[in-house]
């Protein structure tokens, strides 16, 4: 009861009683007191709604994209090492954003920041997986020379002899 | 109803992007046999889409997952994304070190 009797000077029925005074005791400022009370109200309300209701902080910018871009990563390796972008990509971003949130922890919901963590792991784990790969060709390159790679039947030929093909 | 469906998918069978590695070397990349694993899938063959790629299902799984992660934010959603992957890529490589010692490069 106590608090509502203090938090209520913020709030209308203070003013009534205000005015009630200011009618006995017409020469104070009774109305003048009001306007300083009505200015804490805006910290009272809830900040804006993030996209993940009610947590009340923005996301970090790049979270969703690190995220996307780390897990395409492992799909995208076998085209042309196109993973290997992603991977990087996704990594710079989320590294960048992990910064961001170093900085300033208060300003970015939580959520998004595992995110983005969770997204520098995917595109770690893809990058490693797409750098094996372009190692790999690059050790073929370096085994079998350019010869085999113009001429597929070459190339298997020379993988039966190394024991690799049926 | 089934019928389009099915030509359509027969369609796609014949038209599956070929893999610049295998194109080139004449042997399988580790992510050969994706394609051919999602189609089996949508024809509704799980065992053999598990034998073309077993990493296809767990793959398929997190990117539904990770939409819907980013649209509901689940509580464990950023620690089960970051499992699921480091599980799938165990699978590629395990999948590719299996096809090499079979002699199932050259399939």
């Amino acid at each position: 009861m106590s608090e509502e009797q203090e938090n209520p000077q913020e709030n209308k029925p203070i003013d009534l009683s205000k005015n009630e005074e200011s009618t006995v005791q017409p020469i104070n400022e009774g109305p003048v007191t009001p306007p300083p009370f009505q200015q804490p109200p805006p910290f009272q309300q809830p900040p804006p709604f993030g996209q993940f209701g009610g947590m009340g902080q923005q996301n970090l910018p790049n979270s969703t994209a690190a995220l996307v871009l780390g897990i395409l990563s492992i799909p995208g390796c076998c085209c042309y090492g196109l993973g290997l972008i992603f991977g990087i990509v996704a990594w710079v971003l989320a590294a960048g954003d992990i910064k961001k949130y170093r900085l300033n922890p208060n300003l970015y919901a939580i959520s998004s920041y595992k995110n983005t963590k969770a997204g520098k792991v995917c595109a770690i784990i893809g990058s490693i997986l797409s750098l094996l790969y372009i190692i790999c060709i690059i050790l073929m390159i370096a085994v079998f020379g350019w010869a085999a790679l113009r001429d597929p039947e070459l190339m298997k030929e020379l993988l039966r002899e190394k024991g690799l093909g049926n | 109803m089934a019928h389009p469906h099915k030509s359509f998918l027969d369609w796609l069978g014949g038209h599956l992007l070929s893999c610049p590695f295998k194109s080139q070397f004449g042997i399988d990349c580790p992510g050969c046999g994706l394609q051919r694993s999602v189609l089996a899938l949508l024809k509704g063959n799980l065992i053999d889409s598990f034998r073309f790629y077993p990493a296809t299902l767990p793959l398929i799984f997190i990117v539904l997952f990770t939409i819907l992660h980013l649209k509901f934010d689940f509580k464990f959603g950023a620690q089960l994304i970051k499992i699921v992957f480091a599980g799938i890529a165990v699978i590629v490589l395990i999948n590719y070190i299996y096809k090499i010692y079979n002699h199932q490069l050259l399939s």
